[in-house]
């Protein structure tokens, strides 16, 4: 099937460029929409009433439509928050230019209902399979990006406790280092390791675009199963958004996002959080033993040792709009994460002093130029230096108990040996983007990033430094041509990826015991390609497909040289992702409805694990053991009326199969969970969106809202489903957050009151490790622009 | 001659292996040995999956000498309650949680598929289990390590009560240069606990190259007479997983010592300790890996002085995939090979429990590379072994087997 797809992938290119070639026309339209002050409007709907023919504005505000025969046309300009225009236009052969201001600026403030078509929209109705949210929807609330992102469809993000604990991410079923996740395009790693999206504040980004088994090329990563990107606030505008909230567990979040242009025209701009809670939560119905009665009982007792608390504060300074740089910033940052350990892979193993610590210093350049040499050519380029380092201390000598109690145990907690572990890991990064609109039919993008990181990992027990670092450098260049014919009705984009790899080790351990260097250069190649078809203006139909890599990392392949030993011949994991989907939108009157739907095909090989090797329980290699197949649906409904009411209903399915055919070493014999369900995976799960609103209730400039979400997990077992008498299933899972926000003086100044887990249902995103109860939480929020 | 047995063997065991395809068939609605009859009499441990969604289960059988057995809608998971370094004895399972490492030591009893807690108590003296025996039905006595796995522990526990007795094991200190050291077969013999044991570097540095036996009075725990011999170094895995020792019926002591990464040079090998000696029988000495033609791994007494060894009898690419391991009959009083049981097809490379001795008959488990899995049965007085109970269904990894009563 996916040599067809390649086989068919160059033909279609080509009758298509001869497609569009034939669409050409002579008569079109450019011009720029503002608002009553101004300011460049991006994402405003710009139509020819009539015609298929519309395009939005960019973040420049600028729109150009083309491929229209000469004529009368009423042109319609519409944005939330404006009064529509309609325009009567006479198109001749040459392109006719207007500037367009937009009147009767309404309830535009932040932290409303925000409906409008715009870039989320867009990248929703384009032809990667993507979930493009907008977290100024949710910048009231005290939730962290973890929250709202598994709220959307194909996602689940399974946490093992409370604020900043581990969690997984899992796109359409594939998740771990299947998932990348990236700032404004960039590897979100290069702000250090203390940045997740468990302790991100909702209101750092302006939107996340969740990217599901297919890739942009602008993305440049090894994403096998997709990839997350947060988008901050790119406009030019001066701004200040300023949170701070409190709650249960002693649970305090603060952030800070802002941005000043100085007289000279320089810019200046901060984001800064602050996460910190005792994650003192109760835990349910757990077993401890009563010295009494000599019997293990069943009592609620409260986390002890889950303290966690992280900061960030990244800066830039630059100039924006110069004749040599659209965008030229310097930047620095900082994080730090300091985290007490309660718990190992399950609450049975519960830890009292394990630690661990680590911060991260960043440099940053970013370099943006339009129109560079030519018109249509842009540049994109950022570089970065990390020092991402962090400590891992286990050397406690004692076994903790859920009461606090411990006895002696000459042992460390985690692990039987006692470690102080210090790992270091450096880290350059640079992307260079260059992209090229020939015309509006084609344009190029050509990306190329270049990540090196050394892992230098020591014991500080046995150890004053890593004797035998590993090092890793990828360069990733993707080339893609995008495609837009019919009028834009119907958009592709193709593309390649190369994936190369440069591993070094001094010393590795190969599976005889004997030591040699580790020296060895991989390459791959990807492919795929998104198409898009607008049916109607607001019905389209969509499709992609990739060829996804996710490459070995230094310590897979080359272990670390004293109890994990090298894999030369390890392959990197590999998928045929496919999505399939469709959308519609409409509005009548002051409703407003979009759905949107699809199928995904995720064929994943060669994931990579560790096993222990010779029997010997101390020594472990890195193997490629199985493969998932993965094929699933998902759904998506909205509805607004006005800024009154919004509701959000959406469903995923999944079904995540072992598509390993033959158990290791076996020649005939069909492995016996063959194509059985992936045990301990959530496969059908939904969620509930719903808020009202109201304006002007308590006075002129006051908004009242009142939001709910229902999150639902269907149960699944827990471990093979056809398998034993009866089998362990974690259950269905209802949970219910409800807030209310007060907003006053246009939304400059917010307070909102949460309750999360309204009904105090025990939680689980993975058995025996219970997530908090309900608790509450205040947010407070100050916000200017 | 012999290669007419072969042969016949080869003809029977596809006979009886239609008879048993015939038996999967016929059975297949009887192999489910579900609850409410409490007929088990053995119970099979089982991993199902493949990396890293692997589960393991357990599974009752009246009988291994026919039928199959399948995991379909049958057995019990116990990944998270239990794992196959487990202890067996009347019915009832010990477990010091060694790979779990819950801090618990549990007693367990296997019916009906159900893996039912009878008692648990909080045990948190050793941080690792290796080594077991029993002194009399209700003393149960473990060794294993520290964290730092640089001591070997005791703790004697009463099995009514899992009341524990607790002590550090007076062996000789750690040779300079090594790092730690590893318990793997305990026996009472004769009154005395006798415990074999290696100083180990850290891998993959070779161990101290002596195969060493401490011998340590029970219930003082005082050590009596720490034996080292040269000539090899190990001694299997530890019998929570193996056996590597036998004692036969005149008393004598019989070790295996297996060197695996303990050493790149030296053979596996047989010792003896007579009844009531303090030293190796200077007379005995056995090169395992010569009598073989591969490196014996696990030793198991199955009465007349005779044991099954199981060796590796094709050169070892240490991933456990491969299928190398095969047994033999070795007569230990004569340190002969009796013959190789060569009507087996080679096992997987699992360095677990796969036979258990009831009576006549020992059952061997074998994991096959093609065709069918089955639990062999080896009539002893016959010298003949059978595929008995097929474990239908294609399984990456057979565990382990214990006798319930």
């Amino acid at each position: 099937m996916f040599k067809l797809i390649r086989l068919f992938i160059i033909p279609i290119v080509c009758s298509c460029l001869a497609l569009s070639a034939g669409a050409q026309n002579t008569a079109a339209i450019a011009g720029q929409v503002k608002s009553p002050a101004g300011q460049p409007l991006s994402d405003a709907a710009i139509t020819i009433q009539g015609t298929h023919a519309g395009a939005y504005t960019k973040s420049d505000g600028h729109f150009r439509i083309s491929g229209l025969k000469p004529g009368k046309y009423t042109l319609i300009v519409s944005m939330l928050g404006f009064s529509r225009q309609e325009l009567a236009i006479q198109l001749g052969n040459a392109e006719l230019r207007l500037d367009i201001t937009l009147t009767g600026e309404t309830q535009t403030r932040e932290g409303v209902t925000v409906t409008g078509k715009g870039k989320s929209r867009q990248l929703r109705e384009s032809g990667f399979a993507v979930n493009a949210i907008d977290t100024r929807r949710f910048a009231n609330s005290s939730a962290d990006m973890n929250t709202i992102l598994n709220r959307t469809t194909g996602v689940k993000i399974r946490e093992s406790g409370g604020t900043g604990s581990d969690f997984q991410f899992s796109i359409n079923g594939l998740s771990g280092r299947a998932v990348r996740y990236f700032i404004d395009g960039i590897p979100l790693e290069v702000m250090g390791s203390a940045m997740t999206l468990n302790n991100i504040p909702v209101n750092l980004a302006e939107r996340v675009e969740i990217y599901k088994g297919v890739l942009p090329v602008s993305l440049g990563a090894d994403a096998l199963g997709g990839a997350v990107n947060l988008v901050t606030n790119q406009n030019i505008k001066n701004y200040l958004d300023a949170s701070y909230s409190f709650g249960s567990f002693n649970t305090h979040r603060a952030a800070v996002t802002g941005q000043v242009t100085g007289k000279t025209g320089i810019v200046g701009r901060v984001s800064a959080f602050l996460n910190y809670s005792d994650n003192d939560y109760k835990m349910k119905a757990i077993e401890l033993f009563n010295d009494e009665t000599q019997e293990y009982e069943l009592r609620d007792v409260r986390r002890f040792h889950d303290q966690y608390r992280s900061t960030m504060v990244q800066g830039e300074i630059g100039v924006v709009q110069k004749k040599w740089a659209d965008v030229f910033f310097l930047g620095a940052g900082y994080s730090n994460t300091d985290r007490e350990i309660q718990t190992g892979s399950n609450q049975n193993r519960v830890y009292g002093a394990a630690l661990q610590n680590g911060d991260a210093f960043n440099a940053t350049l970013r370099y943006k130029k339009s129109n560079l040499f030519t018109e249509g050519l842009d540049l994109n380029i950022f570089a970065s230096h990390t020092q991402d380092k962090y400590l891992v201390t286990d050397t406690t000598g004692y076994r903790y108990f859920w009461d606090g109690s411990r006895v002696p145990l000459n042992a460390a907690e985690m692990s039987n040996v006692k470690v102080l572990t210090h790992v270091n890991r450096p880290r350059n990064y640079a992307r260079a983007n260059f992209s090229y609109t020939l015309s509006p039919e084609h344009s190029f993008n050509l990306n190329y990033t270049f990540d090196e990181m050394s892992n230098k990992t020591y014991n500080q027990l046995v150890a004053d430094k890593d004797d035998n670092p590993g090092r890793i450098a990828k360069h990733i260049a993707g080339l893609g041509y995008q495609q837009n014919l019919l009028n834009a009705r119907w958009t592709n984009t193709f593309f390649g990826k190369f994936y190369g790899m440069q591993l070094t080790q001094a010393e590795i351990l190969t599976g005889n015991g004997e030591y040699i260097s580790g020296n060895d250069t991989k390459s791959f190649f990807g492919y795929g390609v998104a198409s898009r078809y607008k049916i109607m203006p607001d019905f389209g139909v969509k499709a992609s497909y990739e060829k996804a890599y996710r490459l070995p990392e230094v310590s897979e392949m080359f272990g670390n040289g004293y109890d994990q030993i090298a894999n030369p011949l390890l392959k990197p994991e590999s998928s045929h992702n496919v999505n399939l989907g469709a959308y519609y939108g409409t509005q009548r009157g002051n409703s407003r409805f979009y759905a949107e739907g699809g199928g995904f095909f995720r064929d994943a090989v060669d994931f990579i694990f560790p096993k222990t090797y010779q029997s010997n329980s101390q020594v472990i290699r890195y193997e490629n053991t199985s493969k998932v197949r993965v094929t699933g649906a998902e759904a998506e409904v909205q509805y607004d009326y006005r800024d009154l009411f919004h509701l959000t209903l959406n469903a995923t399915y999944q079904h995540s199969i072992n598509n390993t055919k033959r158990g290791e070493g076996k020649d005939e014999t069909e492995e016996a969970s063959y194509r059985n369900k992936i045990p301990n995976q959530p496969w059908l799960f939904g969620n509930a969106l719903a808020s009202i609103g109201k304006n002007g209730l308590l006075g002129k400039g006051t908004r009242i809202q009142l939001n709910w979400d229902l999150q639902y997990v269907h149960w699944f077992y827990l471990t093979w489903e056809d398998f034993a008498v009866s089998n362990e299933k974690v259950p269905n899972q209802y949970i219910q957050n409800l807030g209310l926000t007060y907003s006053l003086r246009n939304g400059r100044y917010n307070i909102t009151a949460e309750c999360r887990n309204l009904t105090d249902q025990r939680a689980y995103d993975n058995w025996r490790l219970q997530k908090p109860g309900r608790s509450f939480f205040v947010k407070l929020r100050y916000f200017i622009h | 001659m012999h290669h007419s047995i072969t042969k016949w063997s080869r003809s029977a065991a596809l006979v009886l292996g239609m008879v048993s395809l015939g038996a999967c068939v016929k059975y297949d609605d009887k192999i489910s040995i579900g609850p409410g009859n409490g007929s088990e009499n053995f119970a099979i441990w089982i991993q199902l999956g493949s990396w890293p969604n692997t589960t393991q289960y357990m599974v009752g059988a009246e009988s291994l000498l026919k039928g199959a057995v399948s995991l379909k809608g049958n057995g019990v998971e116990v990944t998270s309650k239990a794992d196959y370094g487990i202890i067996a004895k009347d019915g009832f399972y010990y477990y010091p949680s060694t790979s779990s490492d819950n801090s618990k030591l549990s007693k367990f009893s296997f019916k009906d598929n159900q893996l039912t807690t009878v008692r648990q108590v909080p045990f948190t003296y050793q941080s690792g289990v290796s080594s077991y025996c029993f002194v009399n039905d209700s003393t149960l006595v473990l060794v294993g390590n520290n964290g730092d796995r640089n001591k070997l522990l005791c703790s004697v526990v009463n099995t009514n009560t899992l009341a524990t007795r607790n002590a550090a094991l007076p062996i000789n200190p750690i040779p300079a240069g090594y790092a730690g050291v590893g318990a793997r077969s305990l026996d009472f013999v004769d009154g005395k606990l006798y415990l074999t044991l290696a100083y180990t570097a850290n891998w993959p540095d070779p161990a101290y190259p002596k195969a060493i036996v401490a011998i340590i009075d029970f219930p003082t725990l005082t050590l009596v007479k720490q034996l080292e011999d040269g000539r090899s170094v190990g001694a299997g895995i530890g019998n929570m997983w193996m056996s590597a020792t036998a004692v036969d019926h005149k008393g004598d002591y019989y070790m295996l010592a297996y060197p695996g990464w303990l050493s790149k040079t030296m053979s596996s090998a047989l010792y003896r300790i007579k009844k009531g000696a303090m030293a190796y029988d200077p007379a005995y000495f056995v090169n395992l890996d010569q009598l073989l033609g591969g490196a014996g791994v696990a030793m198991y007494g199955i009465g007349n002085g005779r044991a099954l060894v199981k060796y590796k009898a094709l050169p070892d690419d240490g991933t456990d995939a491969e299928h190398i391991m095969a047994y033999a009959l070795v007569d230990l009083a004569k340190g002969a090979l009796v013959r190789k049981l060569t009507e087996l097809p080679l096992d997987k490379g699992e360095m677990l429990q796969t036979i258990t001795v009831e009576g006549n008959n020992a059952y061997i488990m074998v994991n096959s590379k093609v065709g069918k899995d089955y639990i062999w049965v080896y009539d002893i007085e016959k010298d003949a072994a059978t595929p008995g109970l097929e474990i239908a269904g294609g399984y990456d990894y057979l565990l382990r087997i214990d006798k319930l009563k």
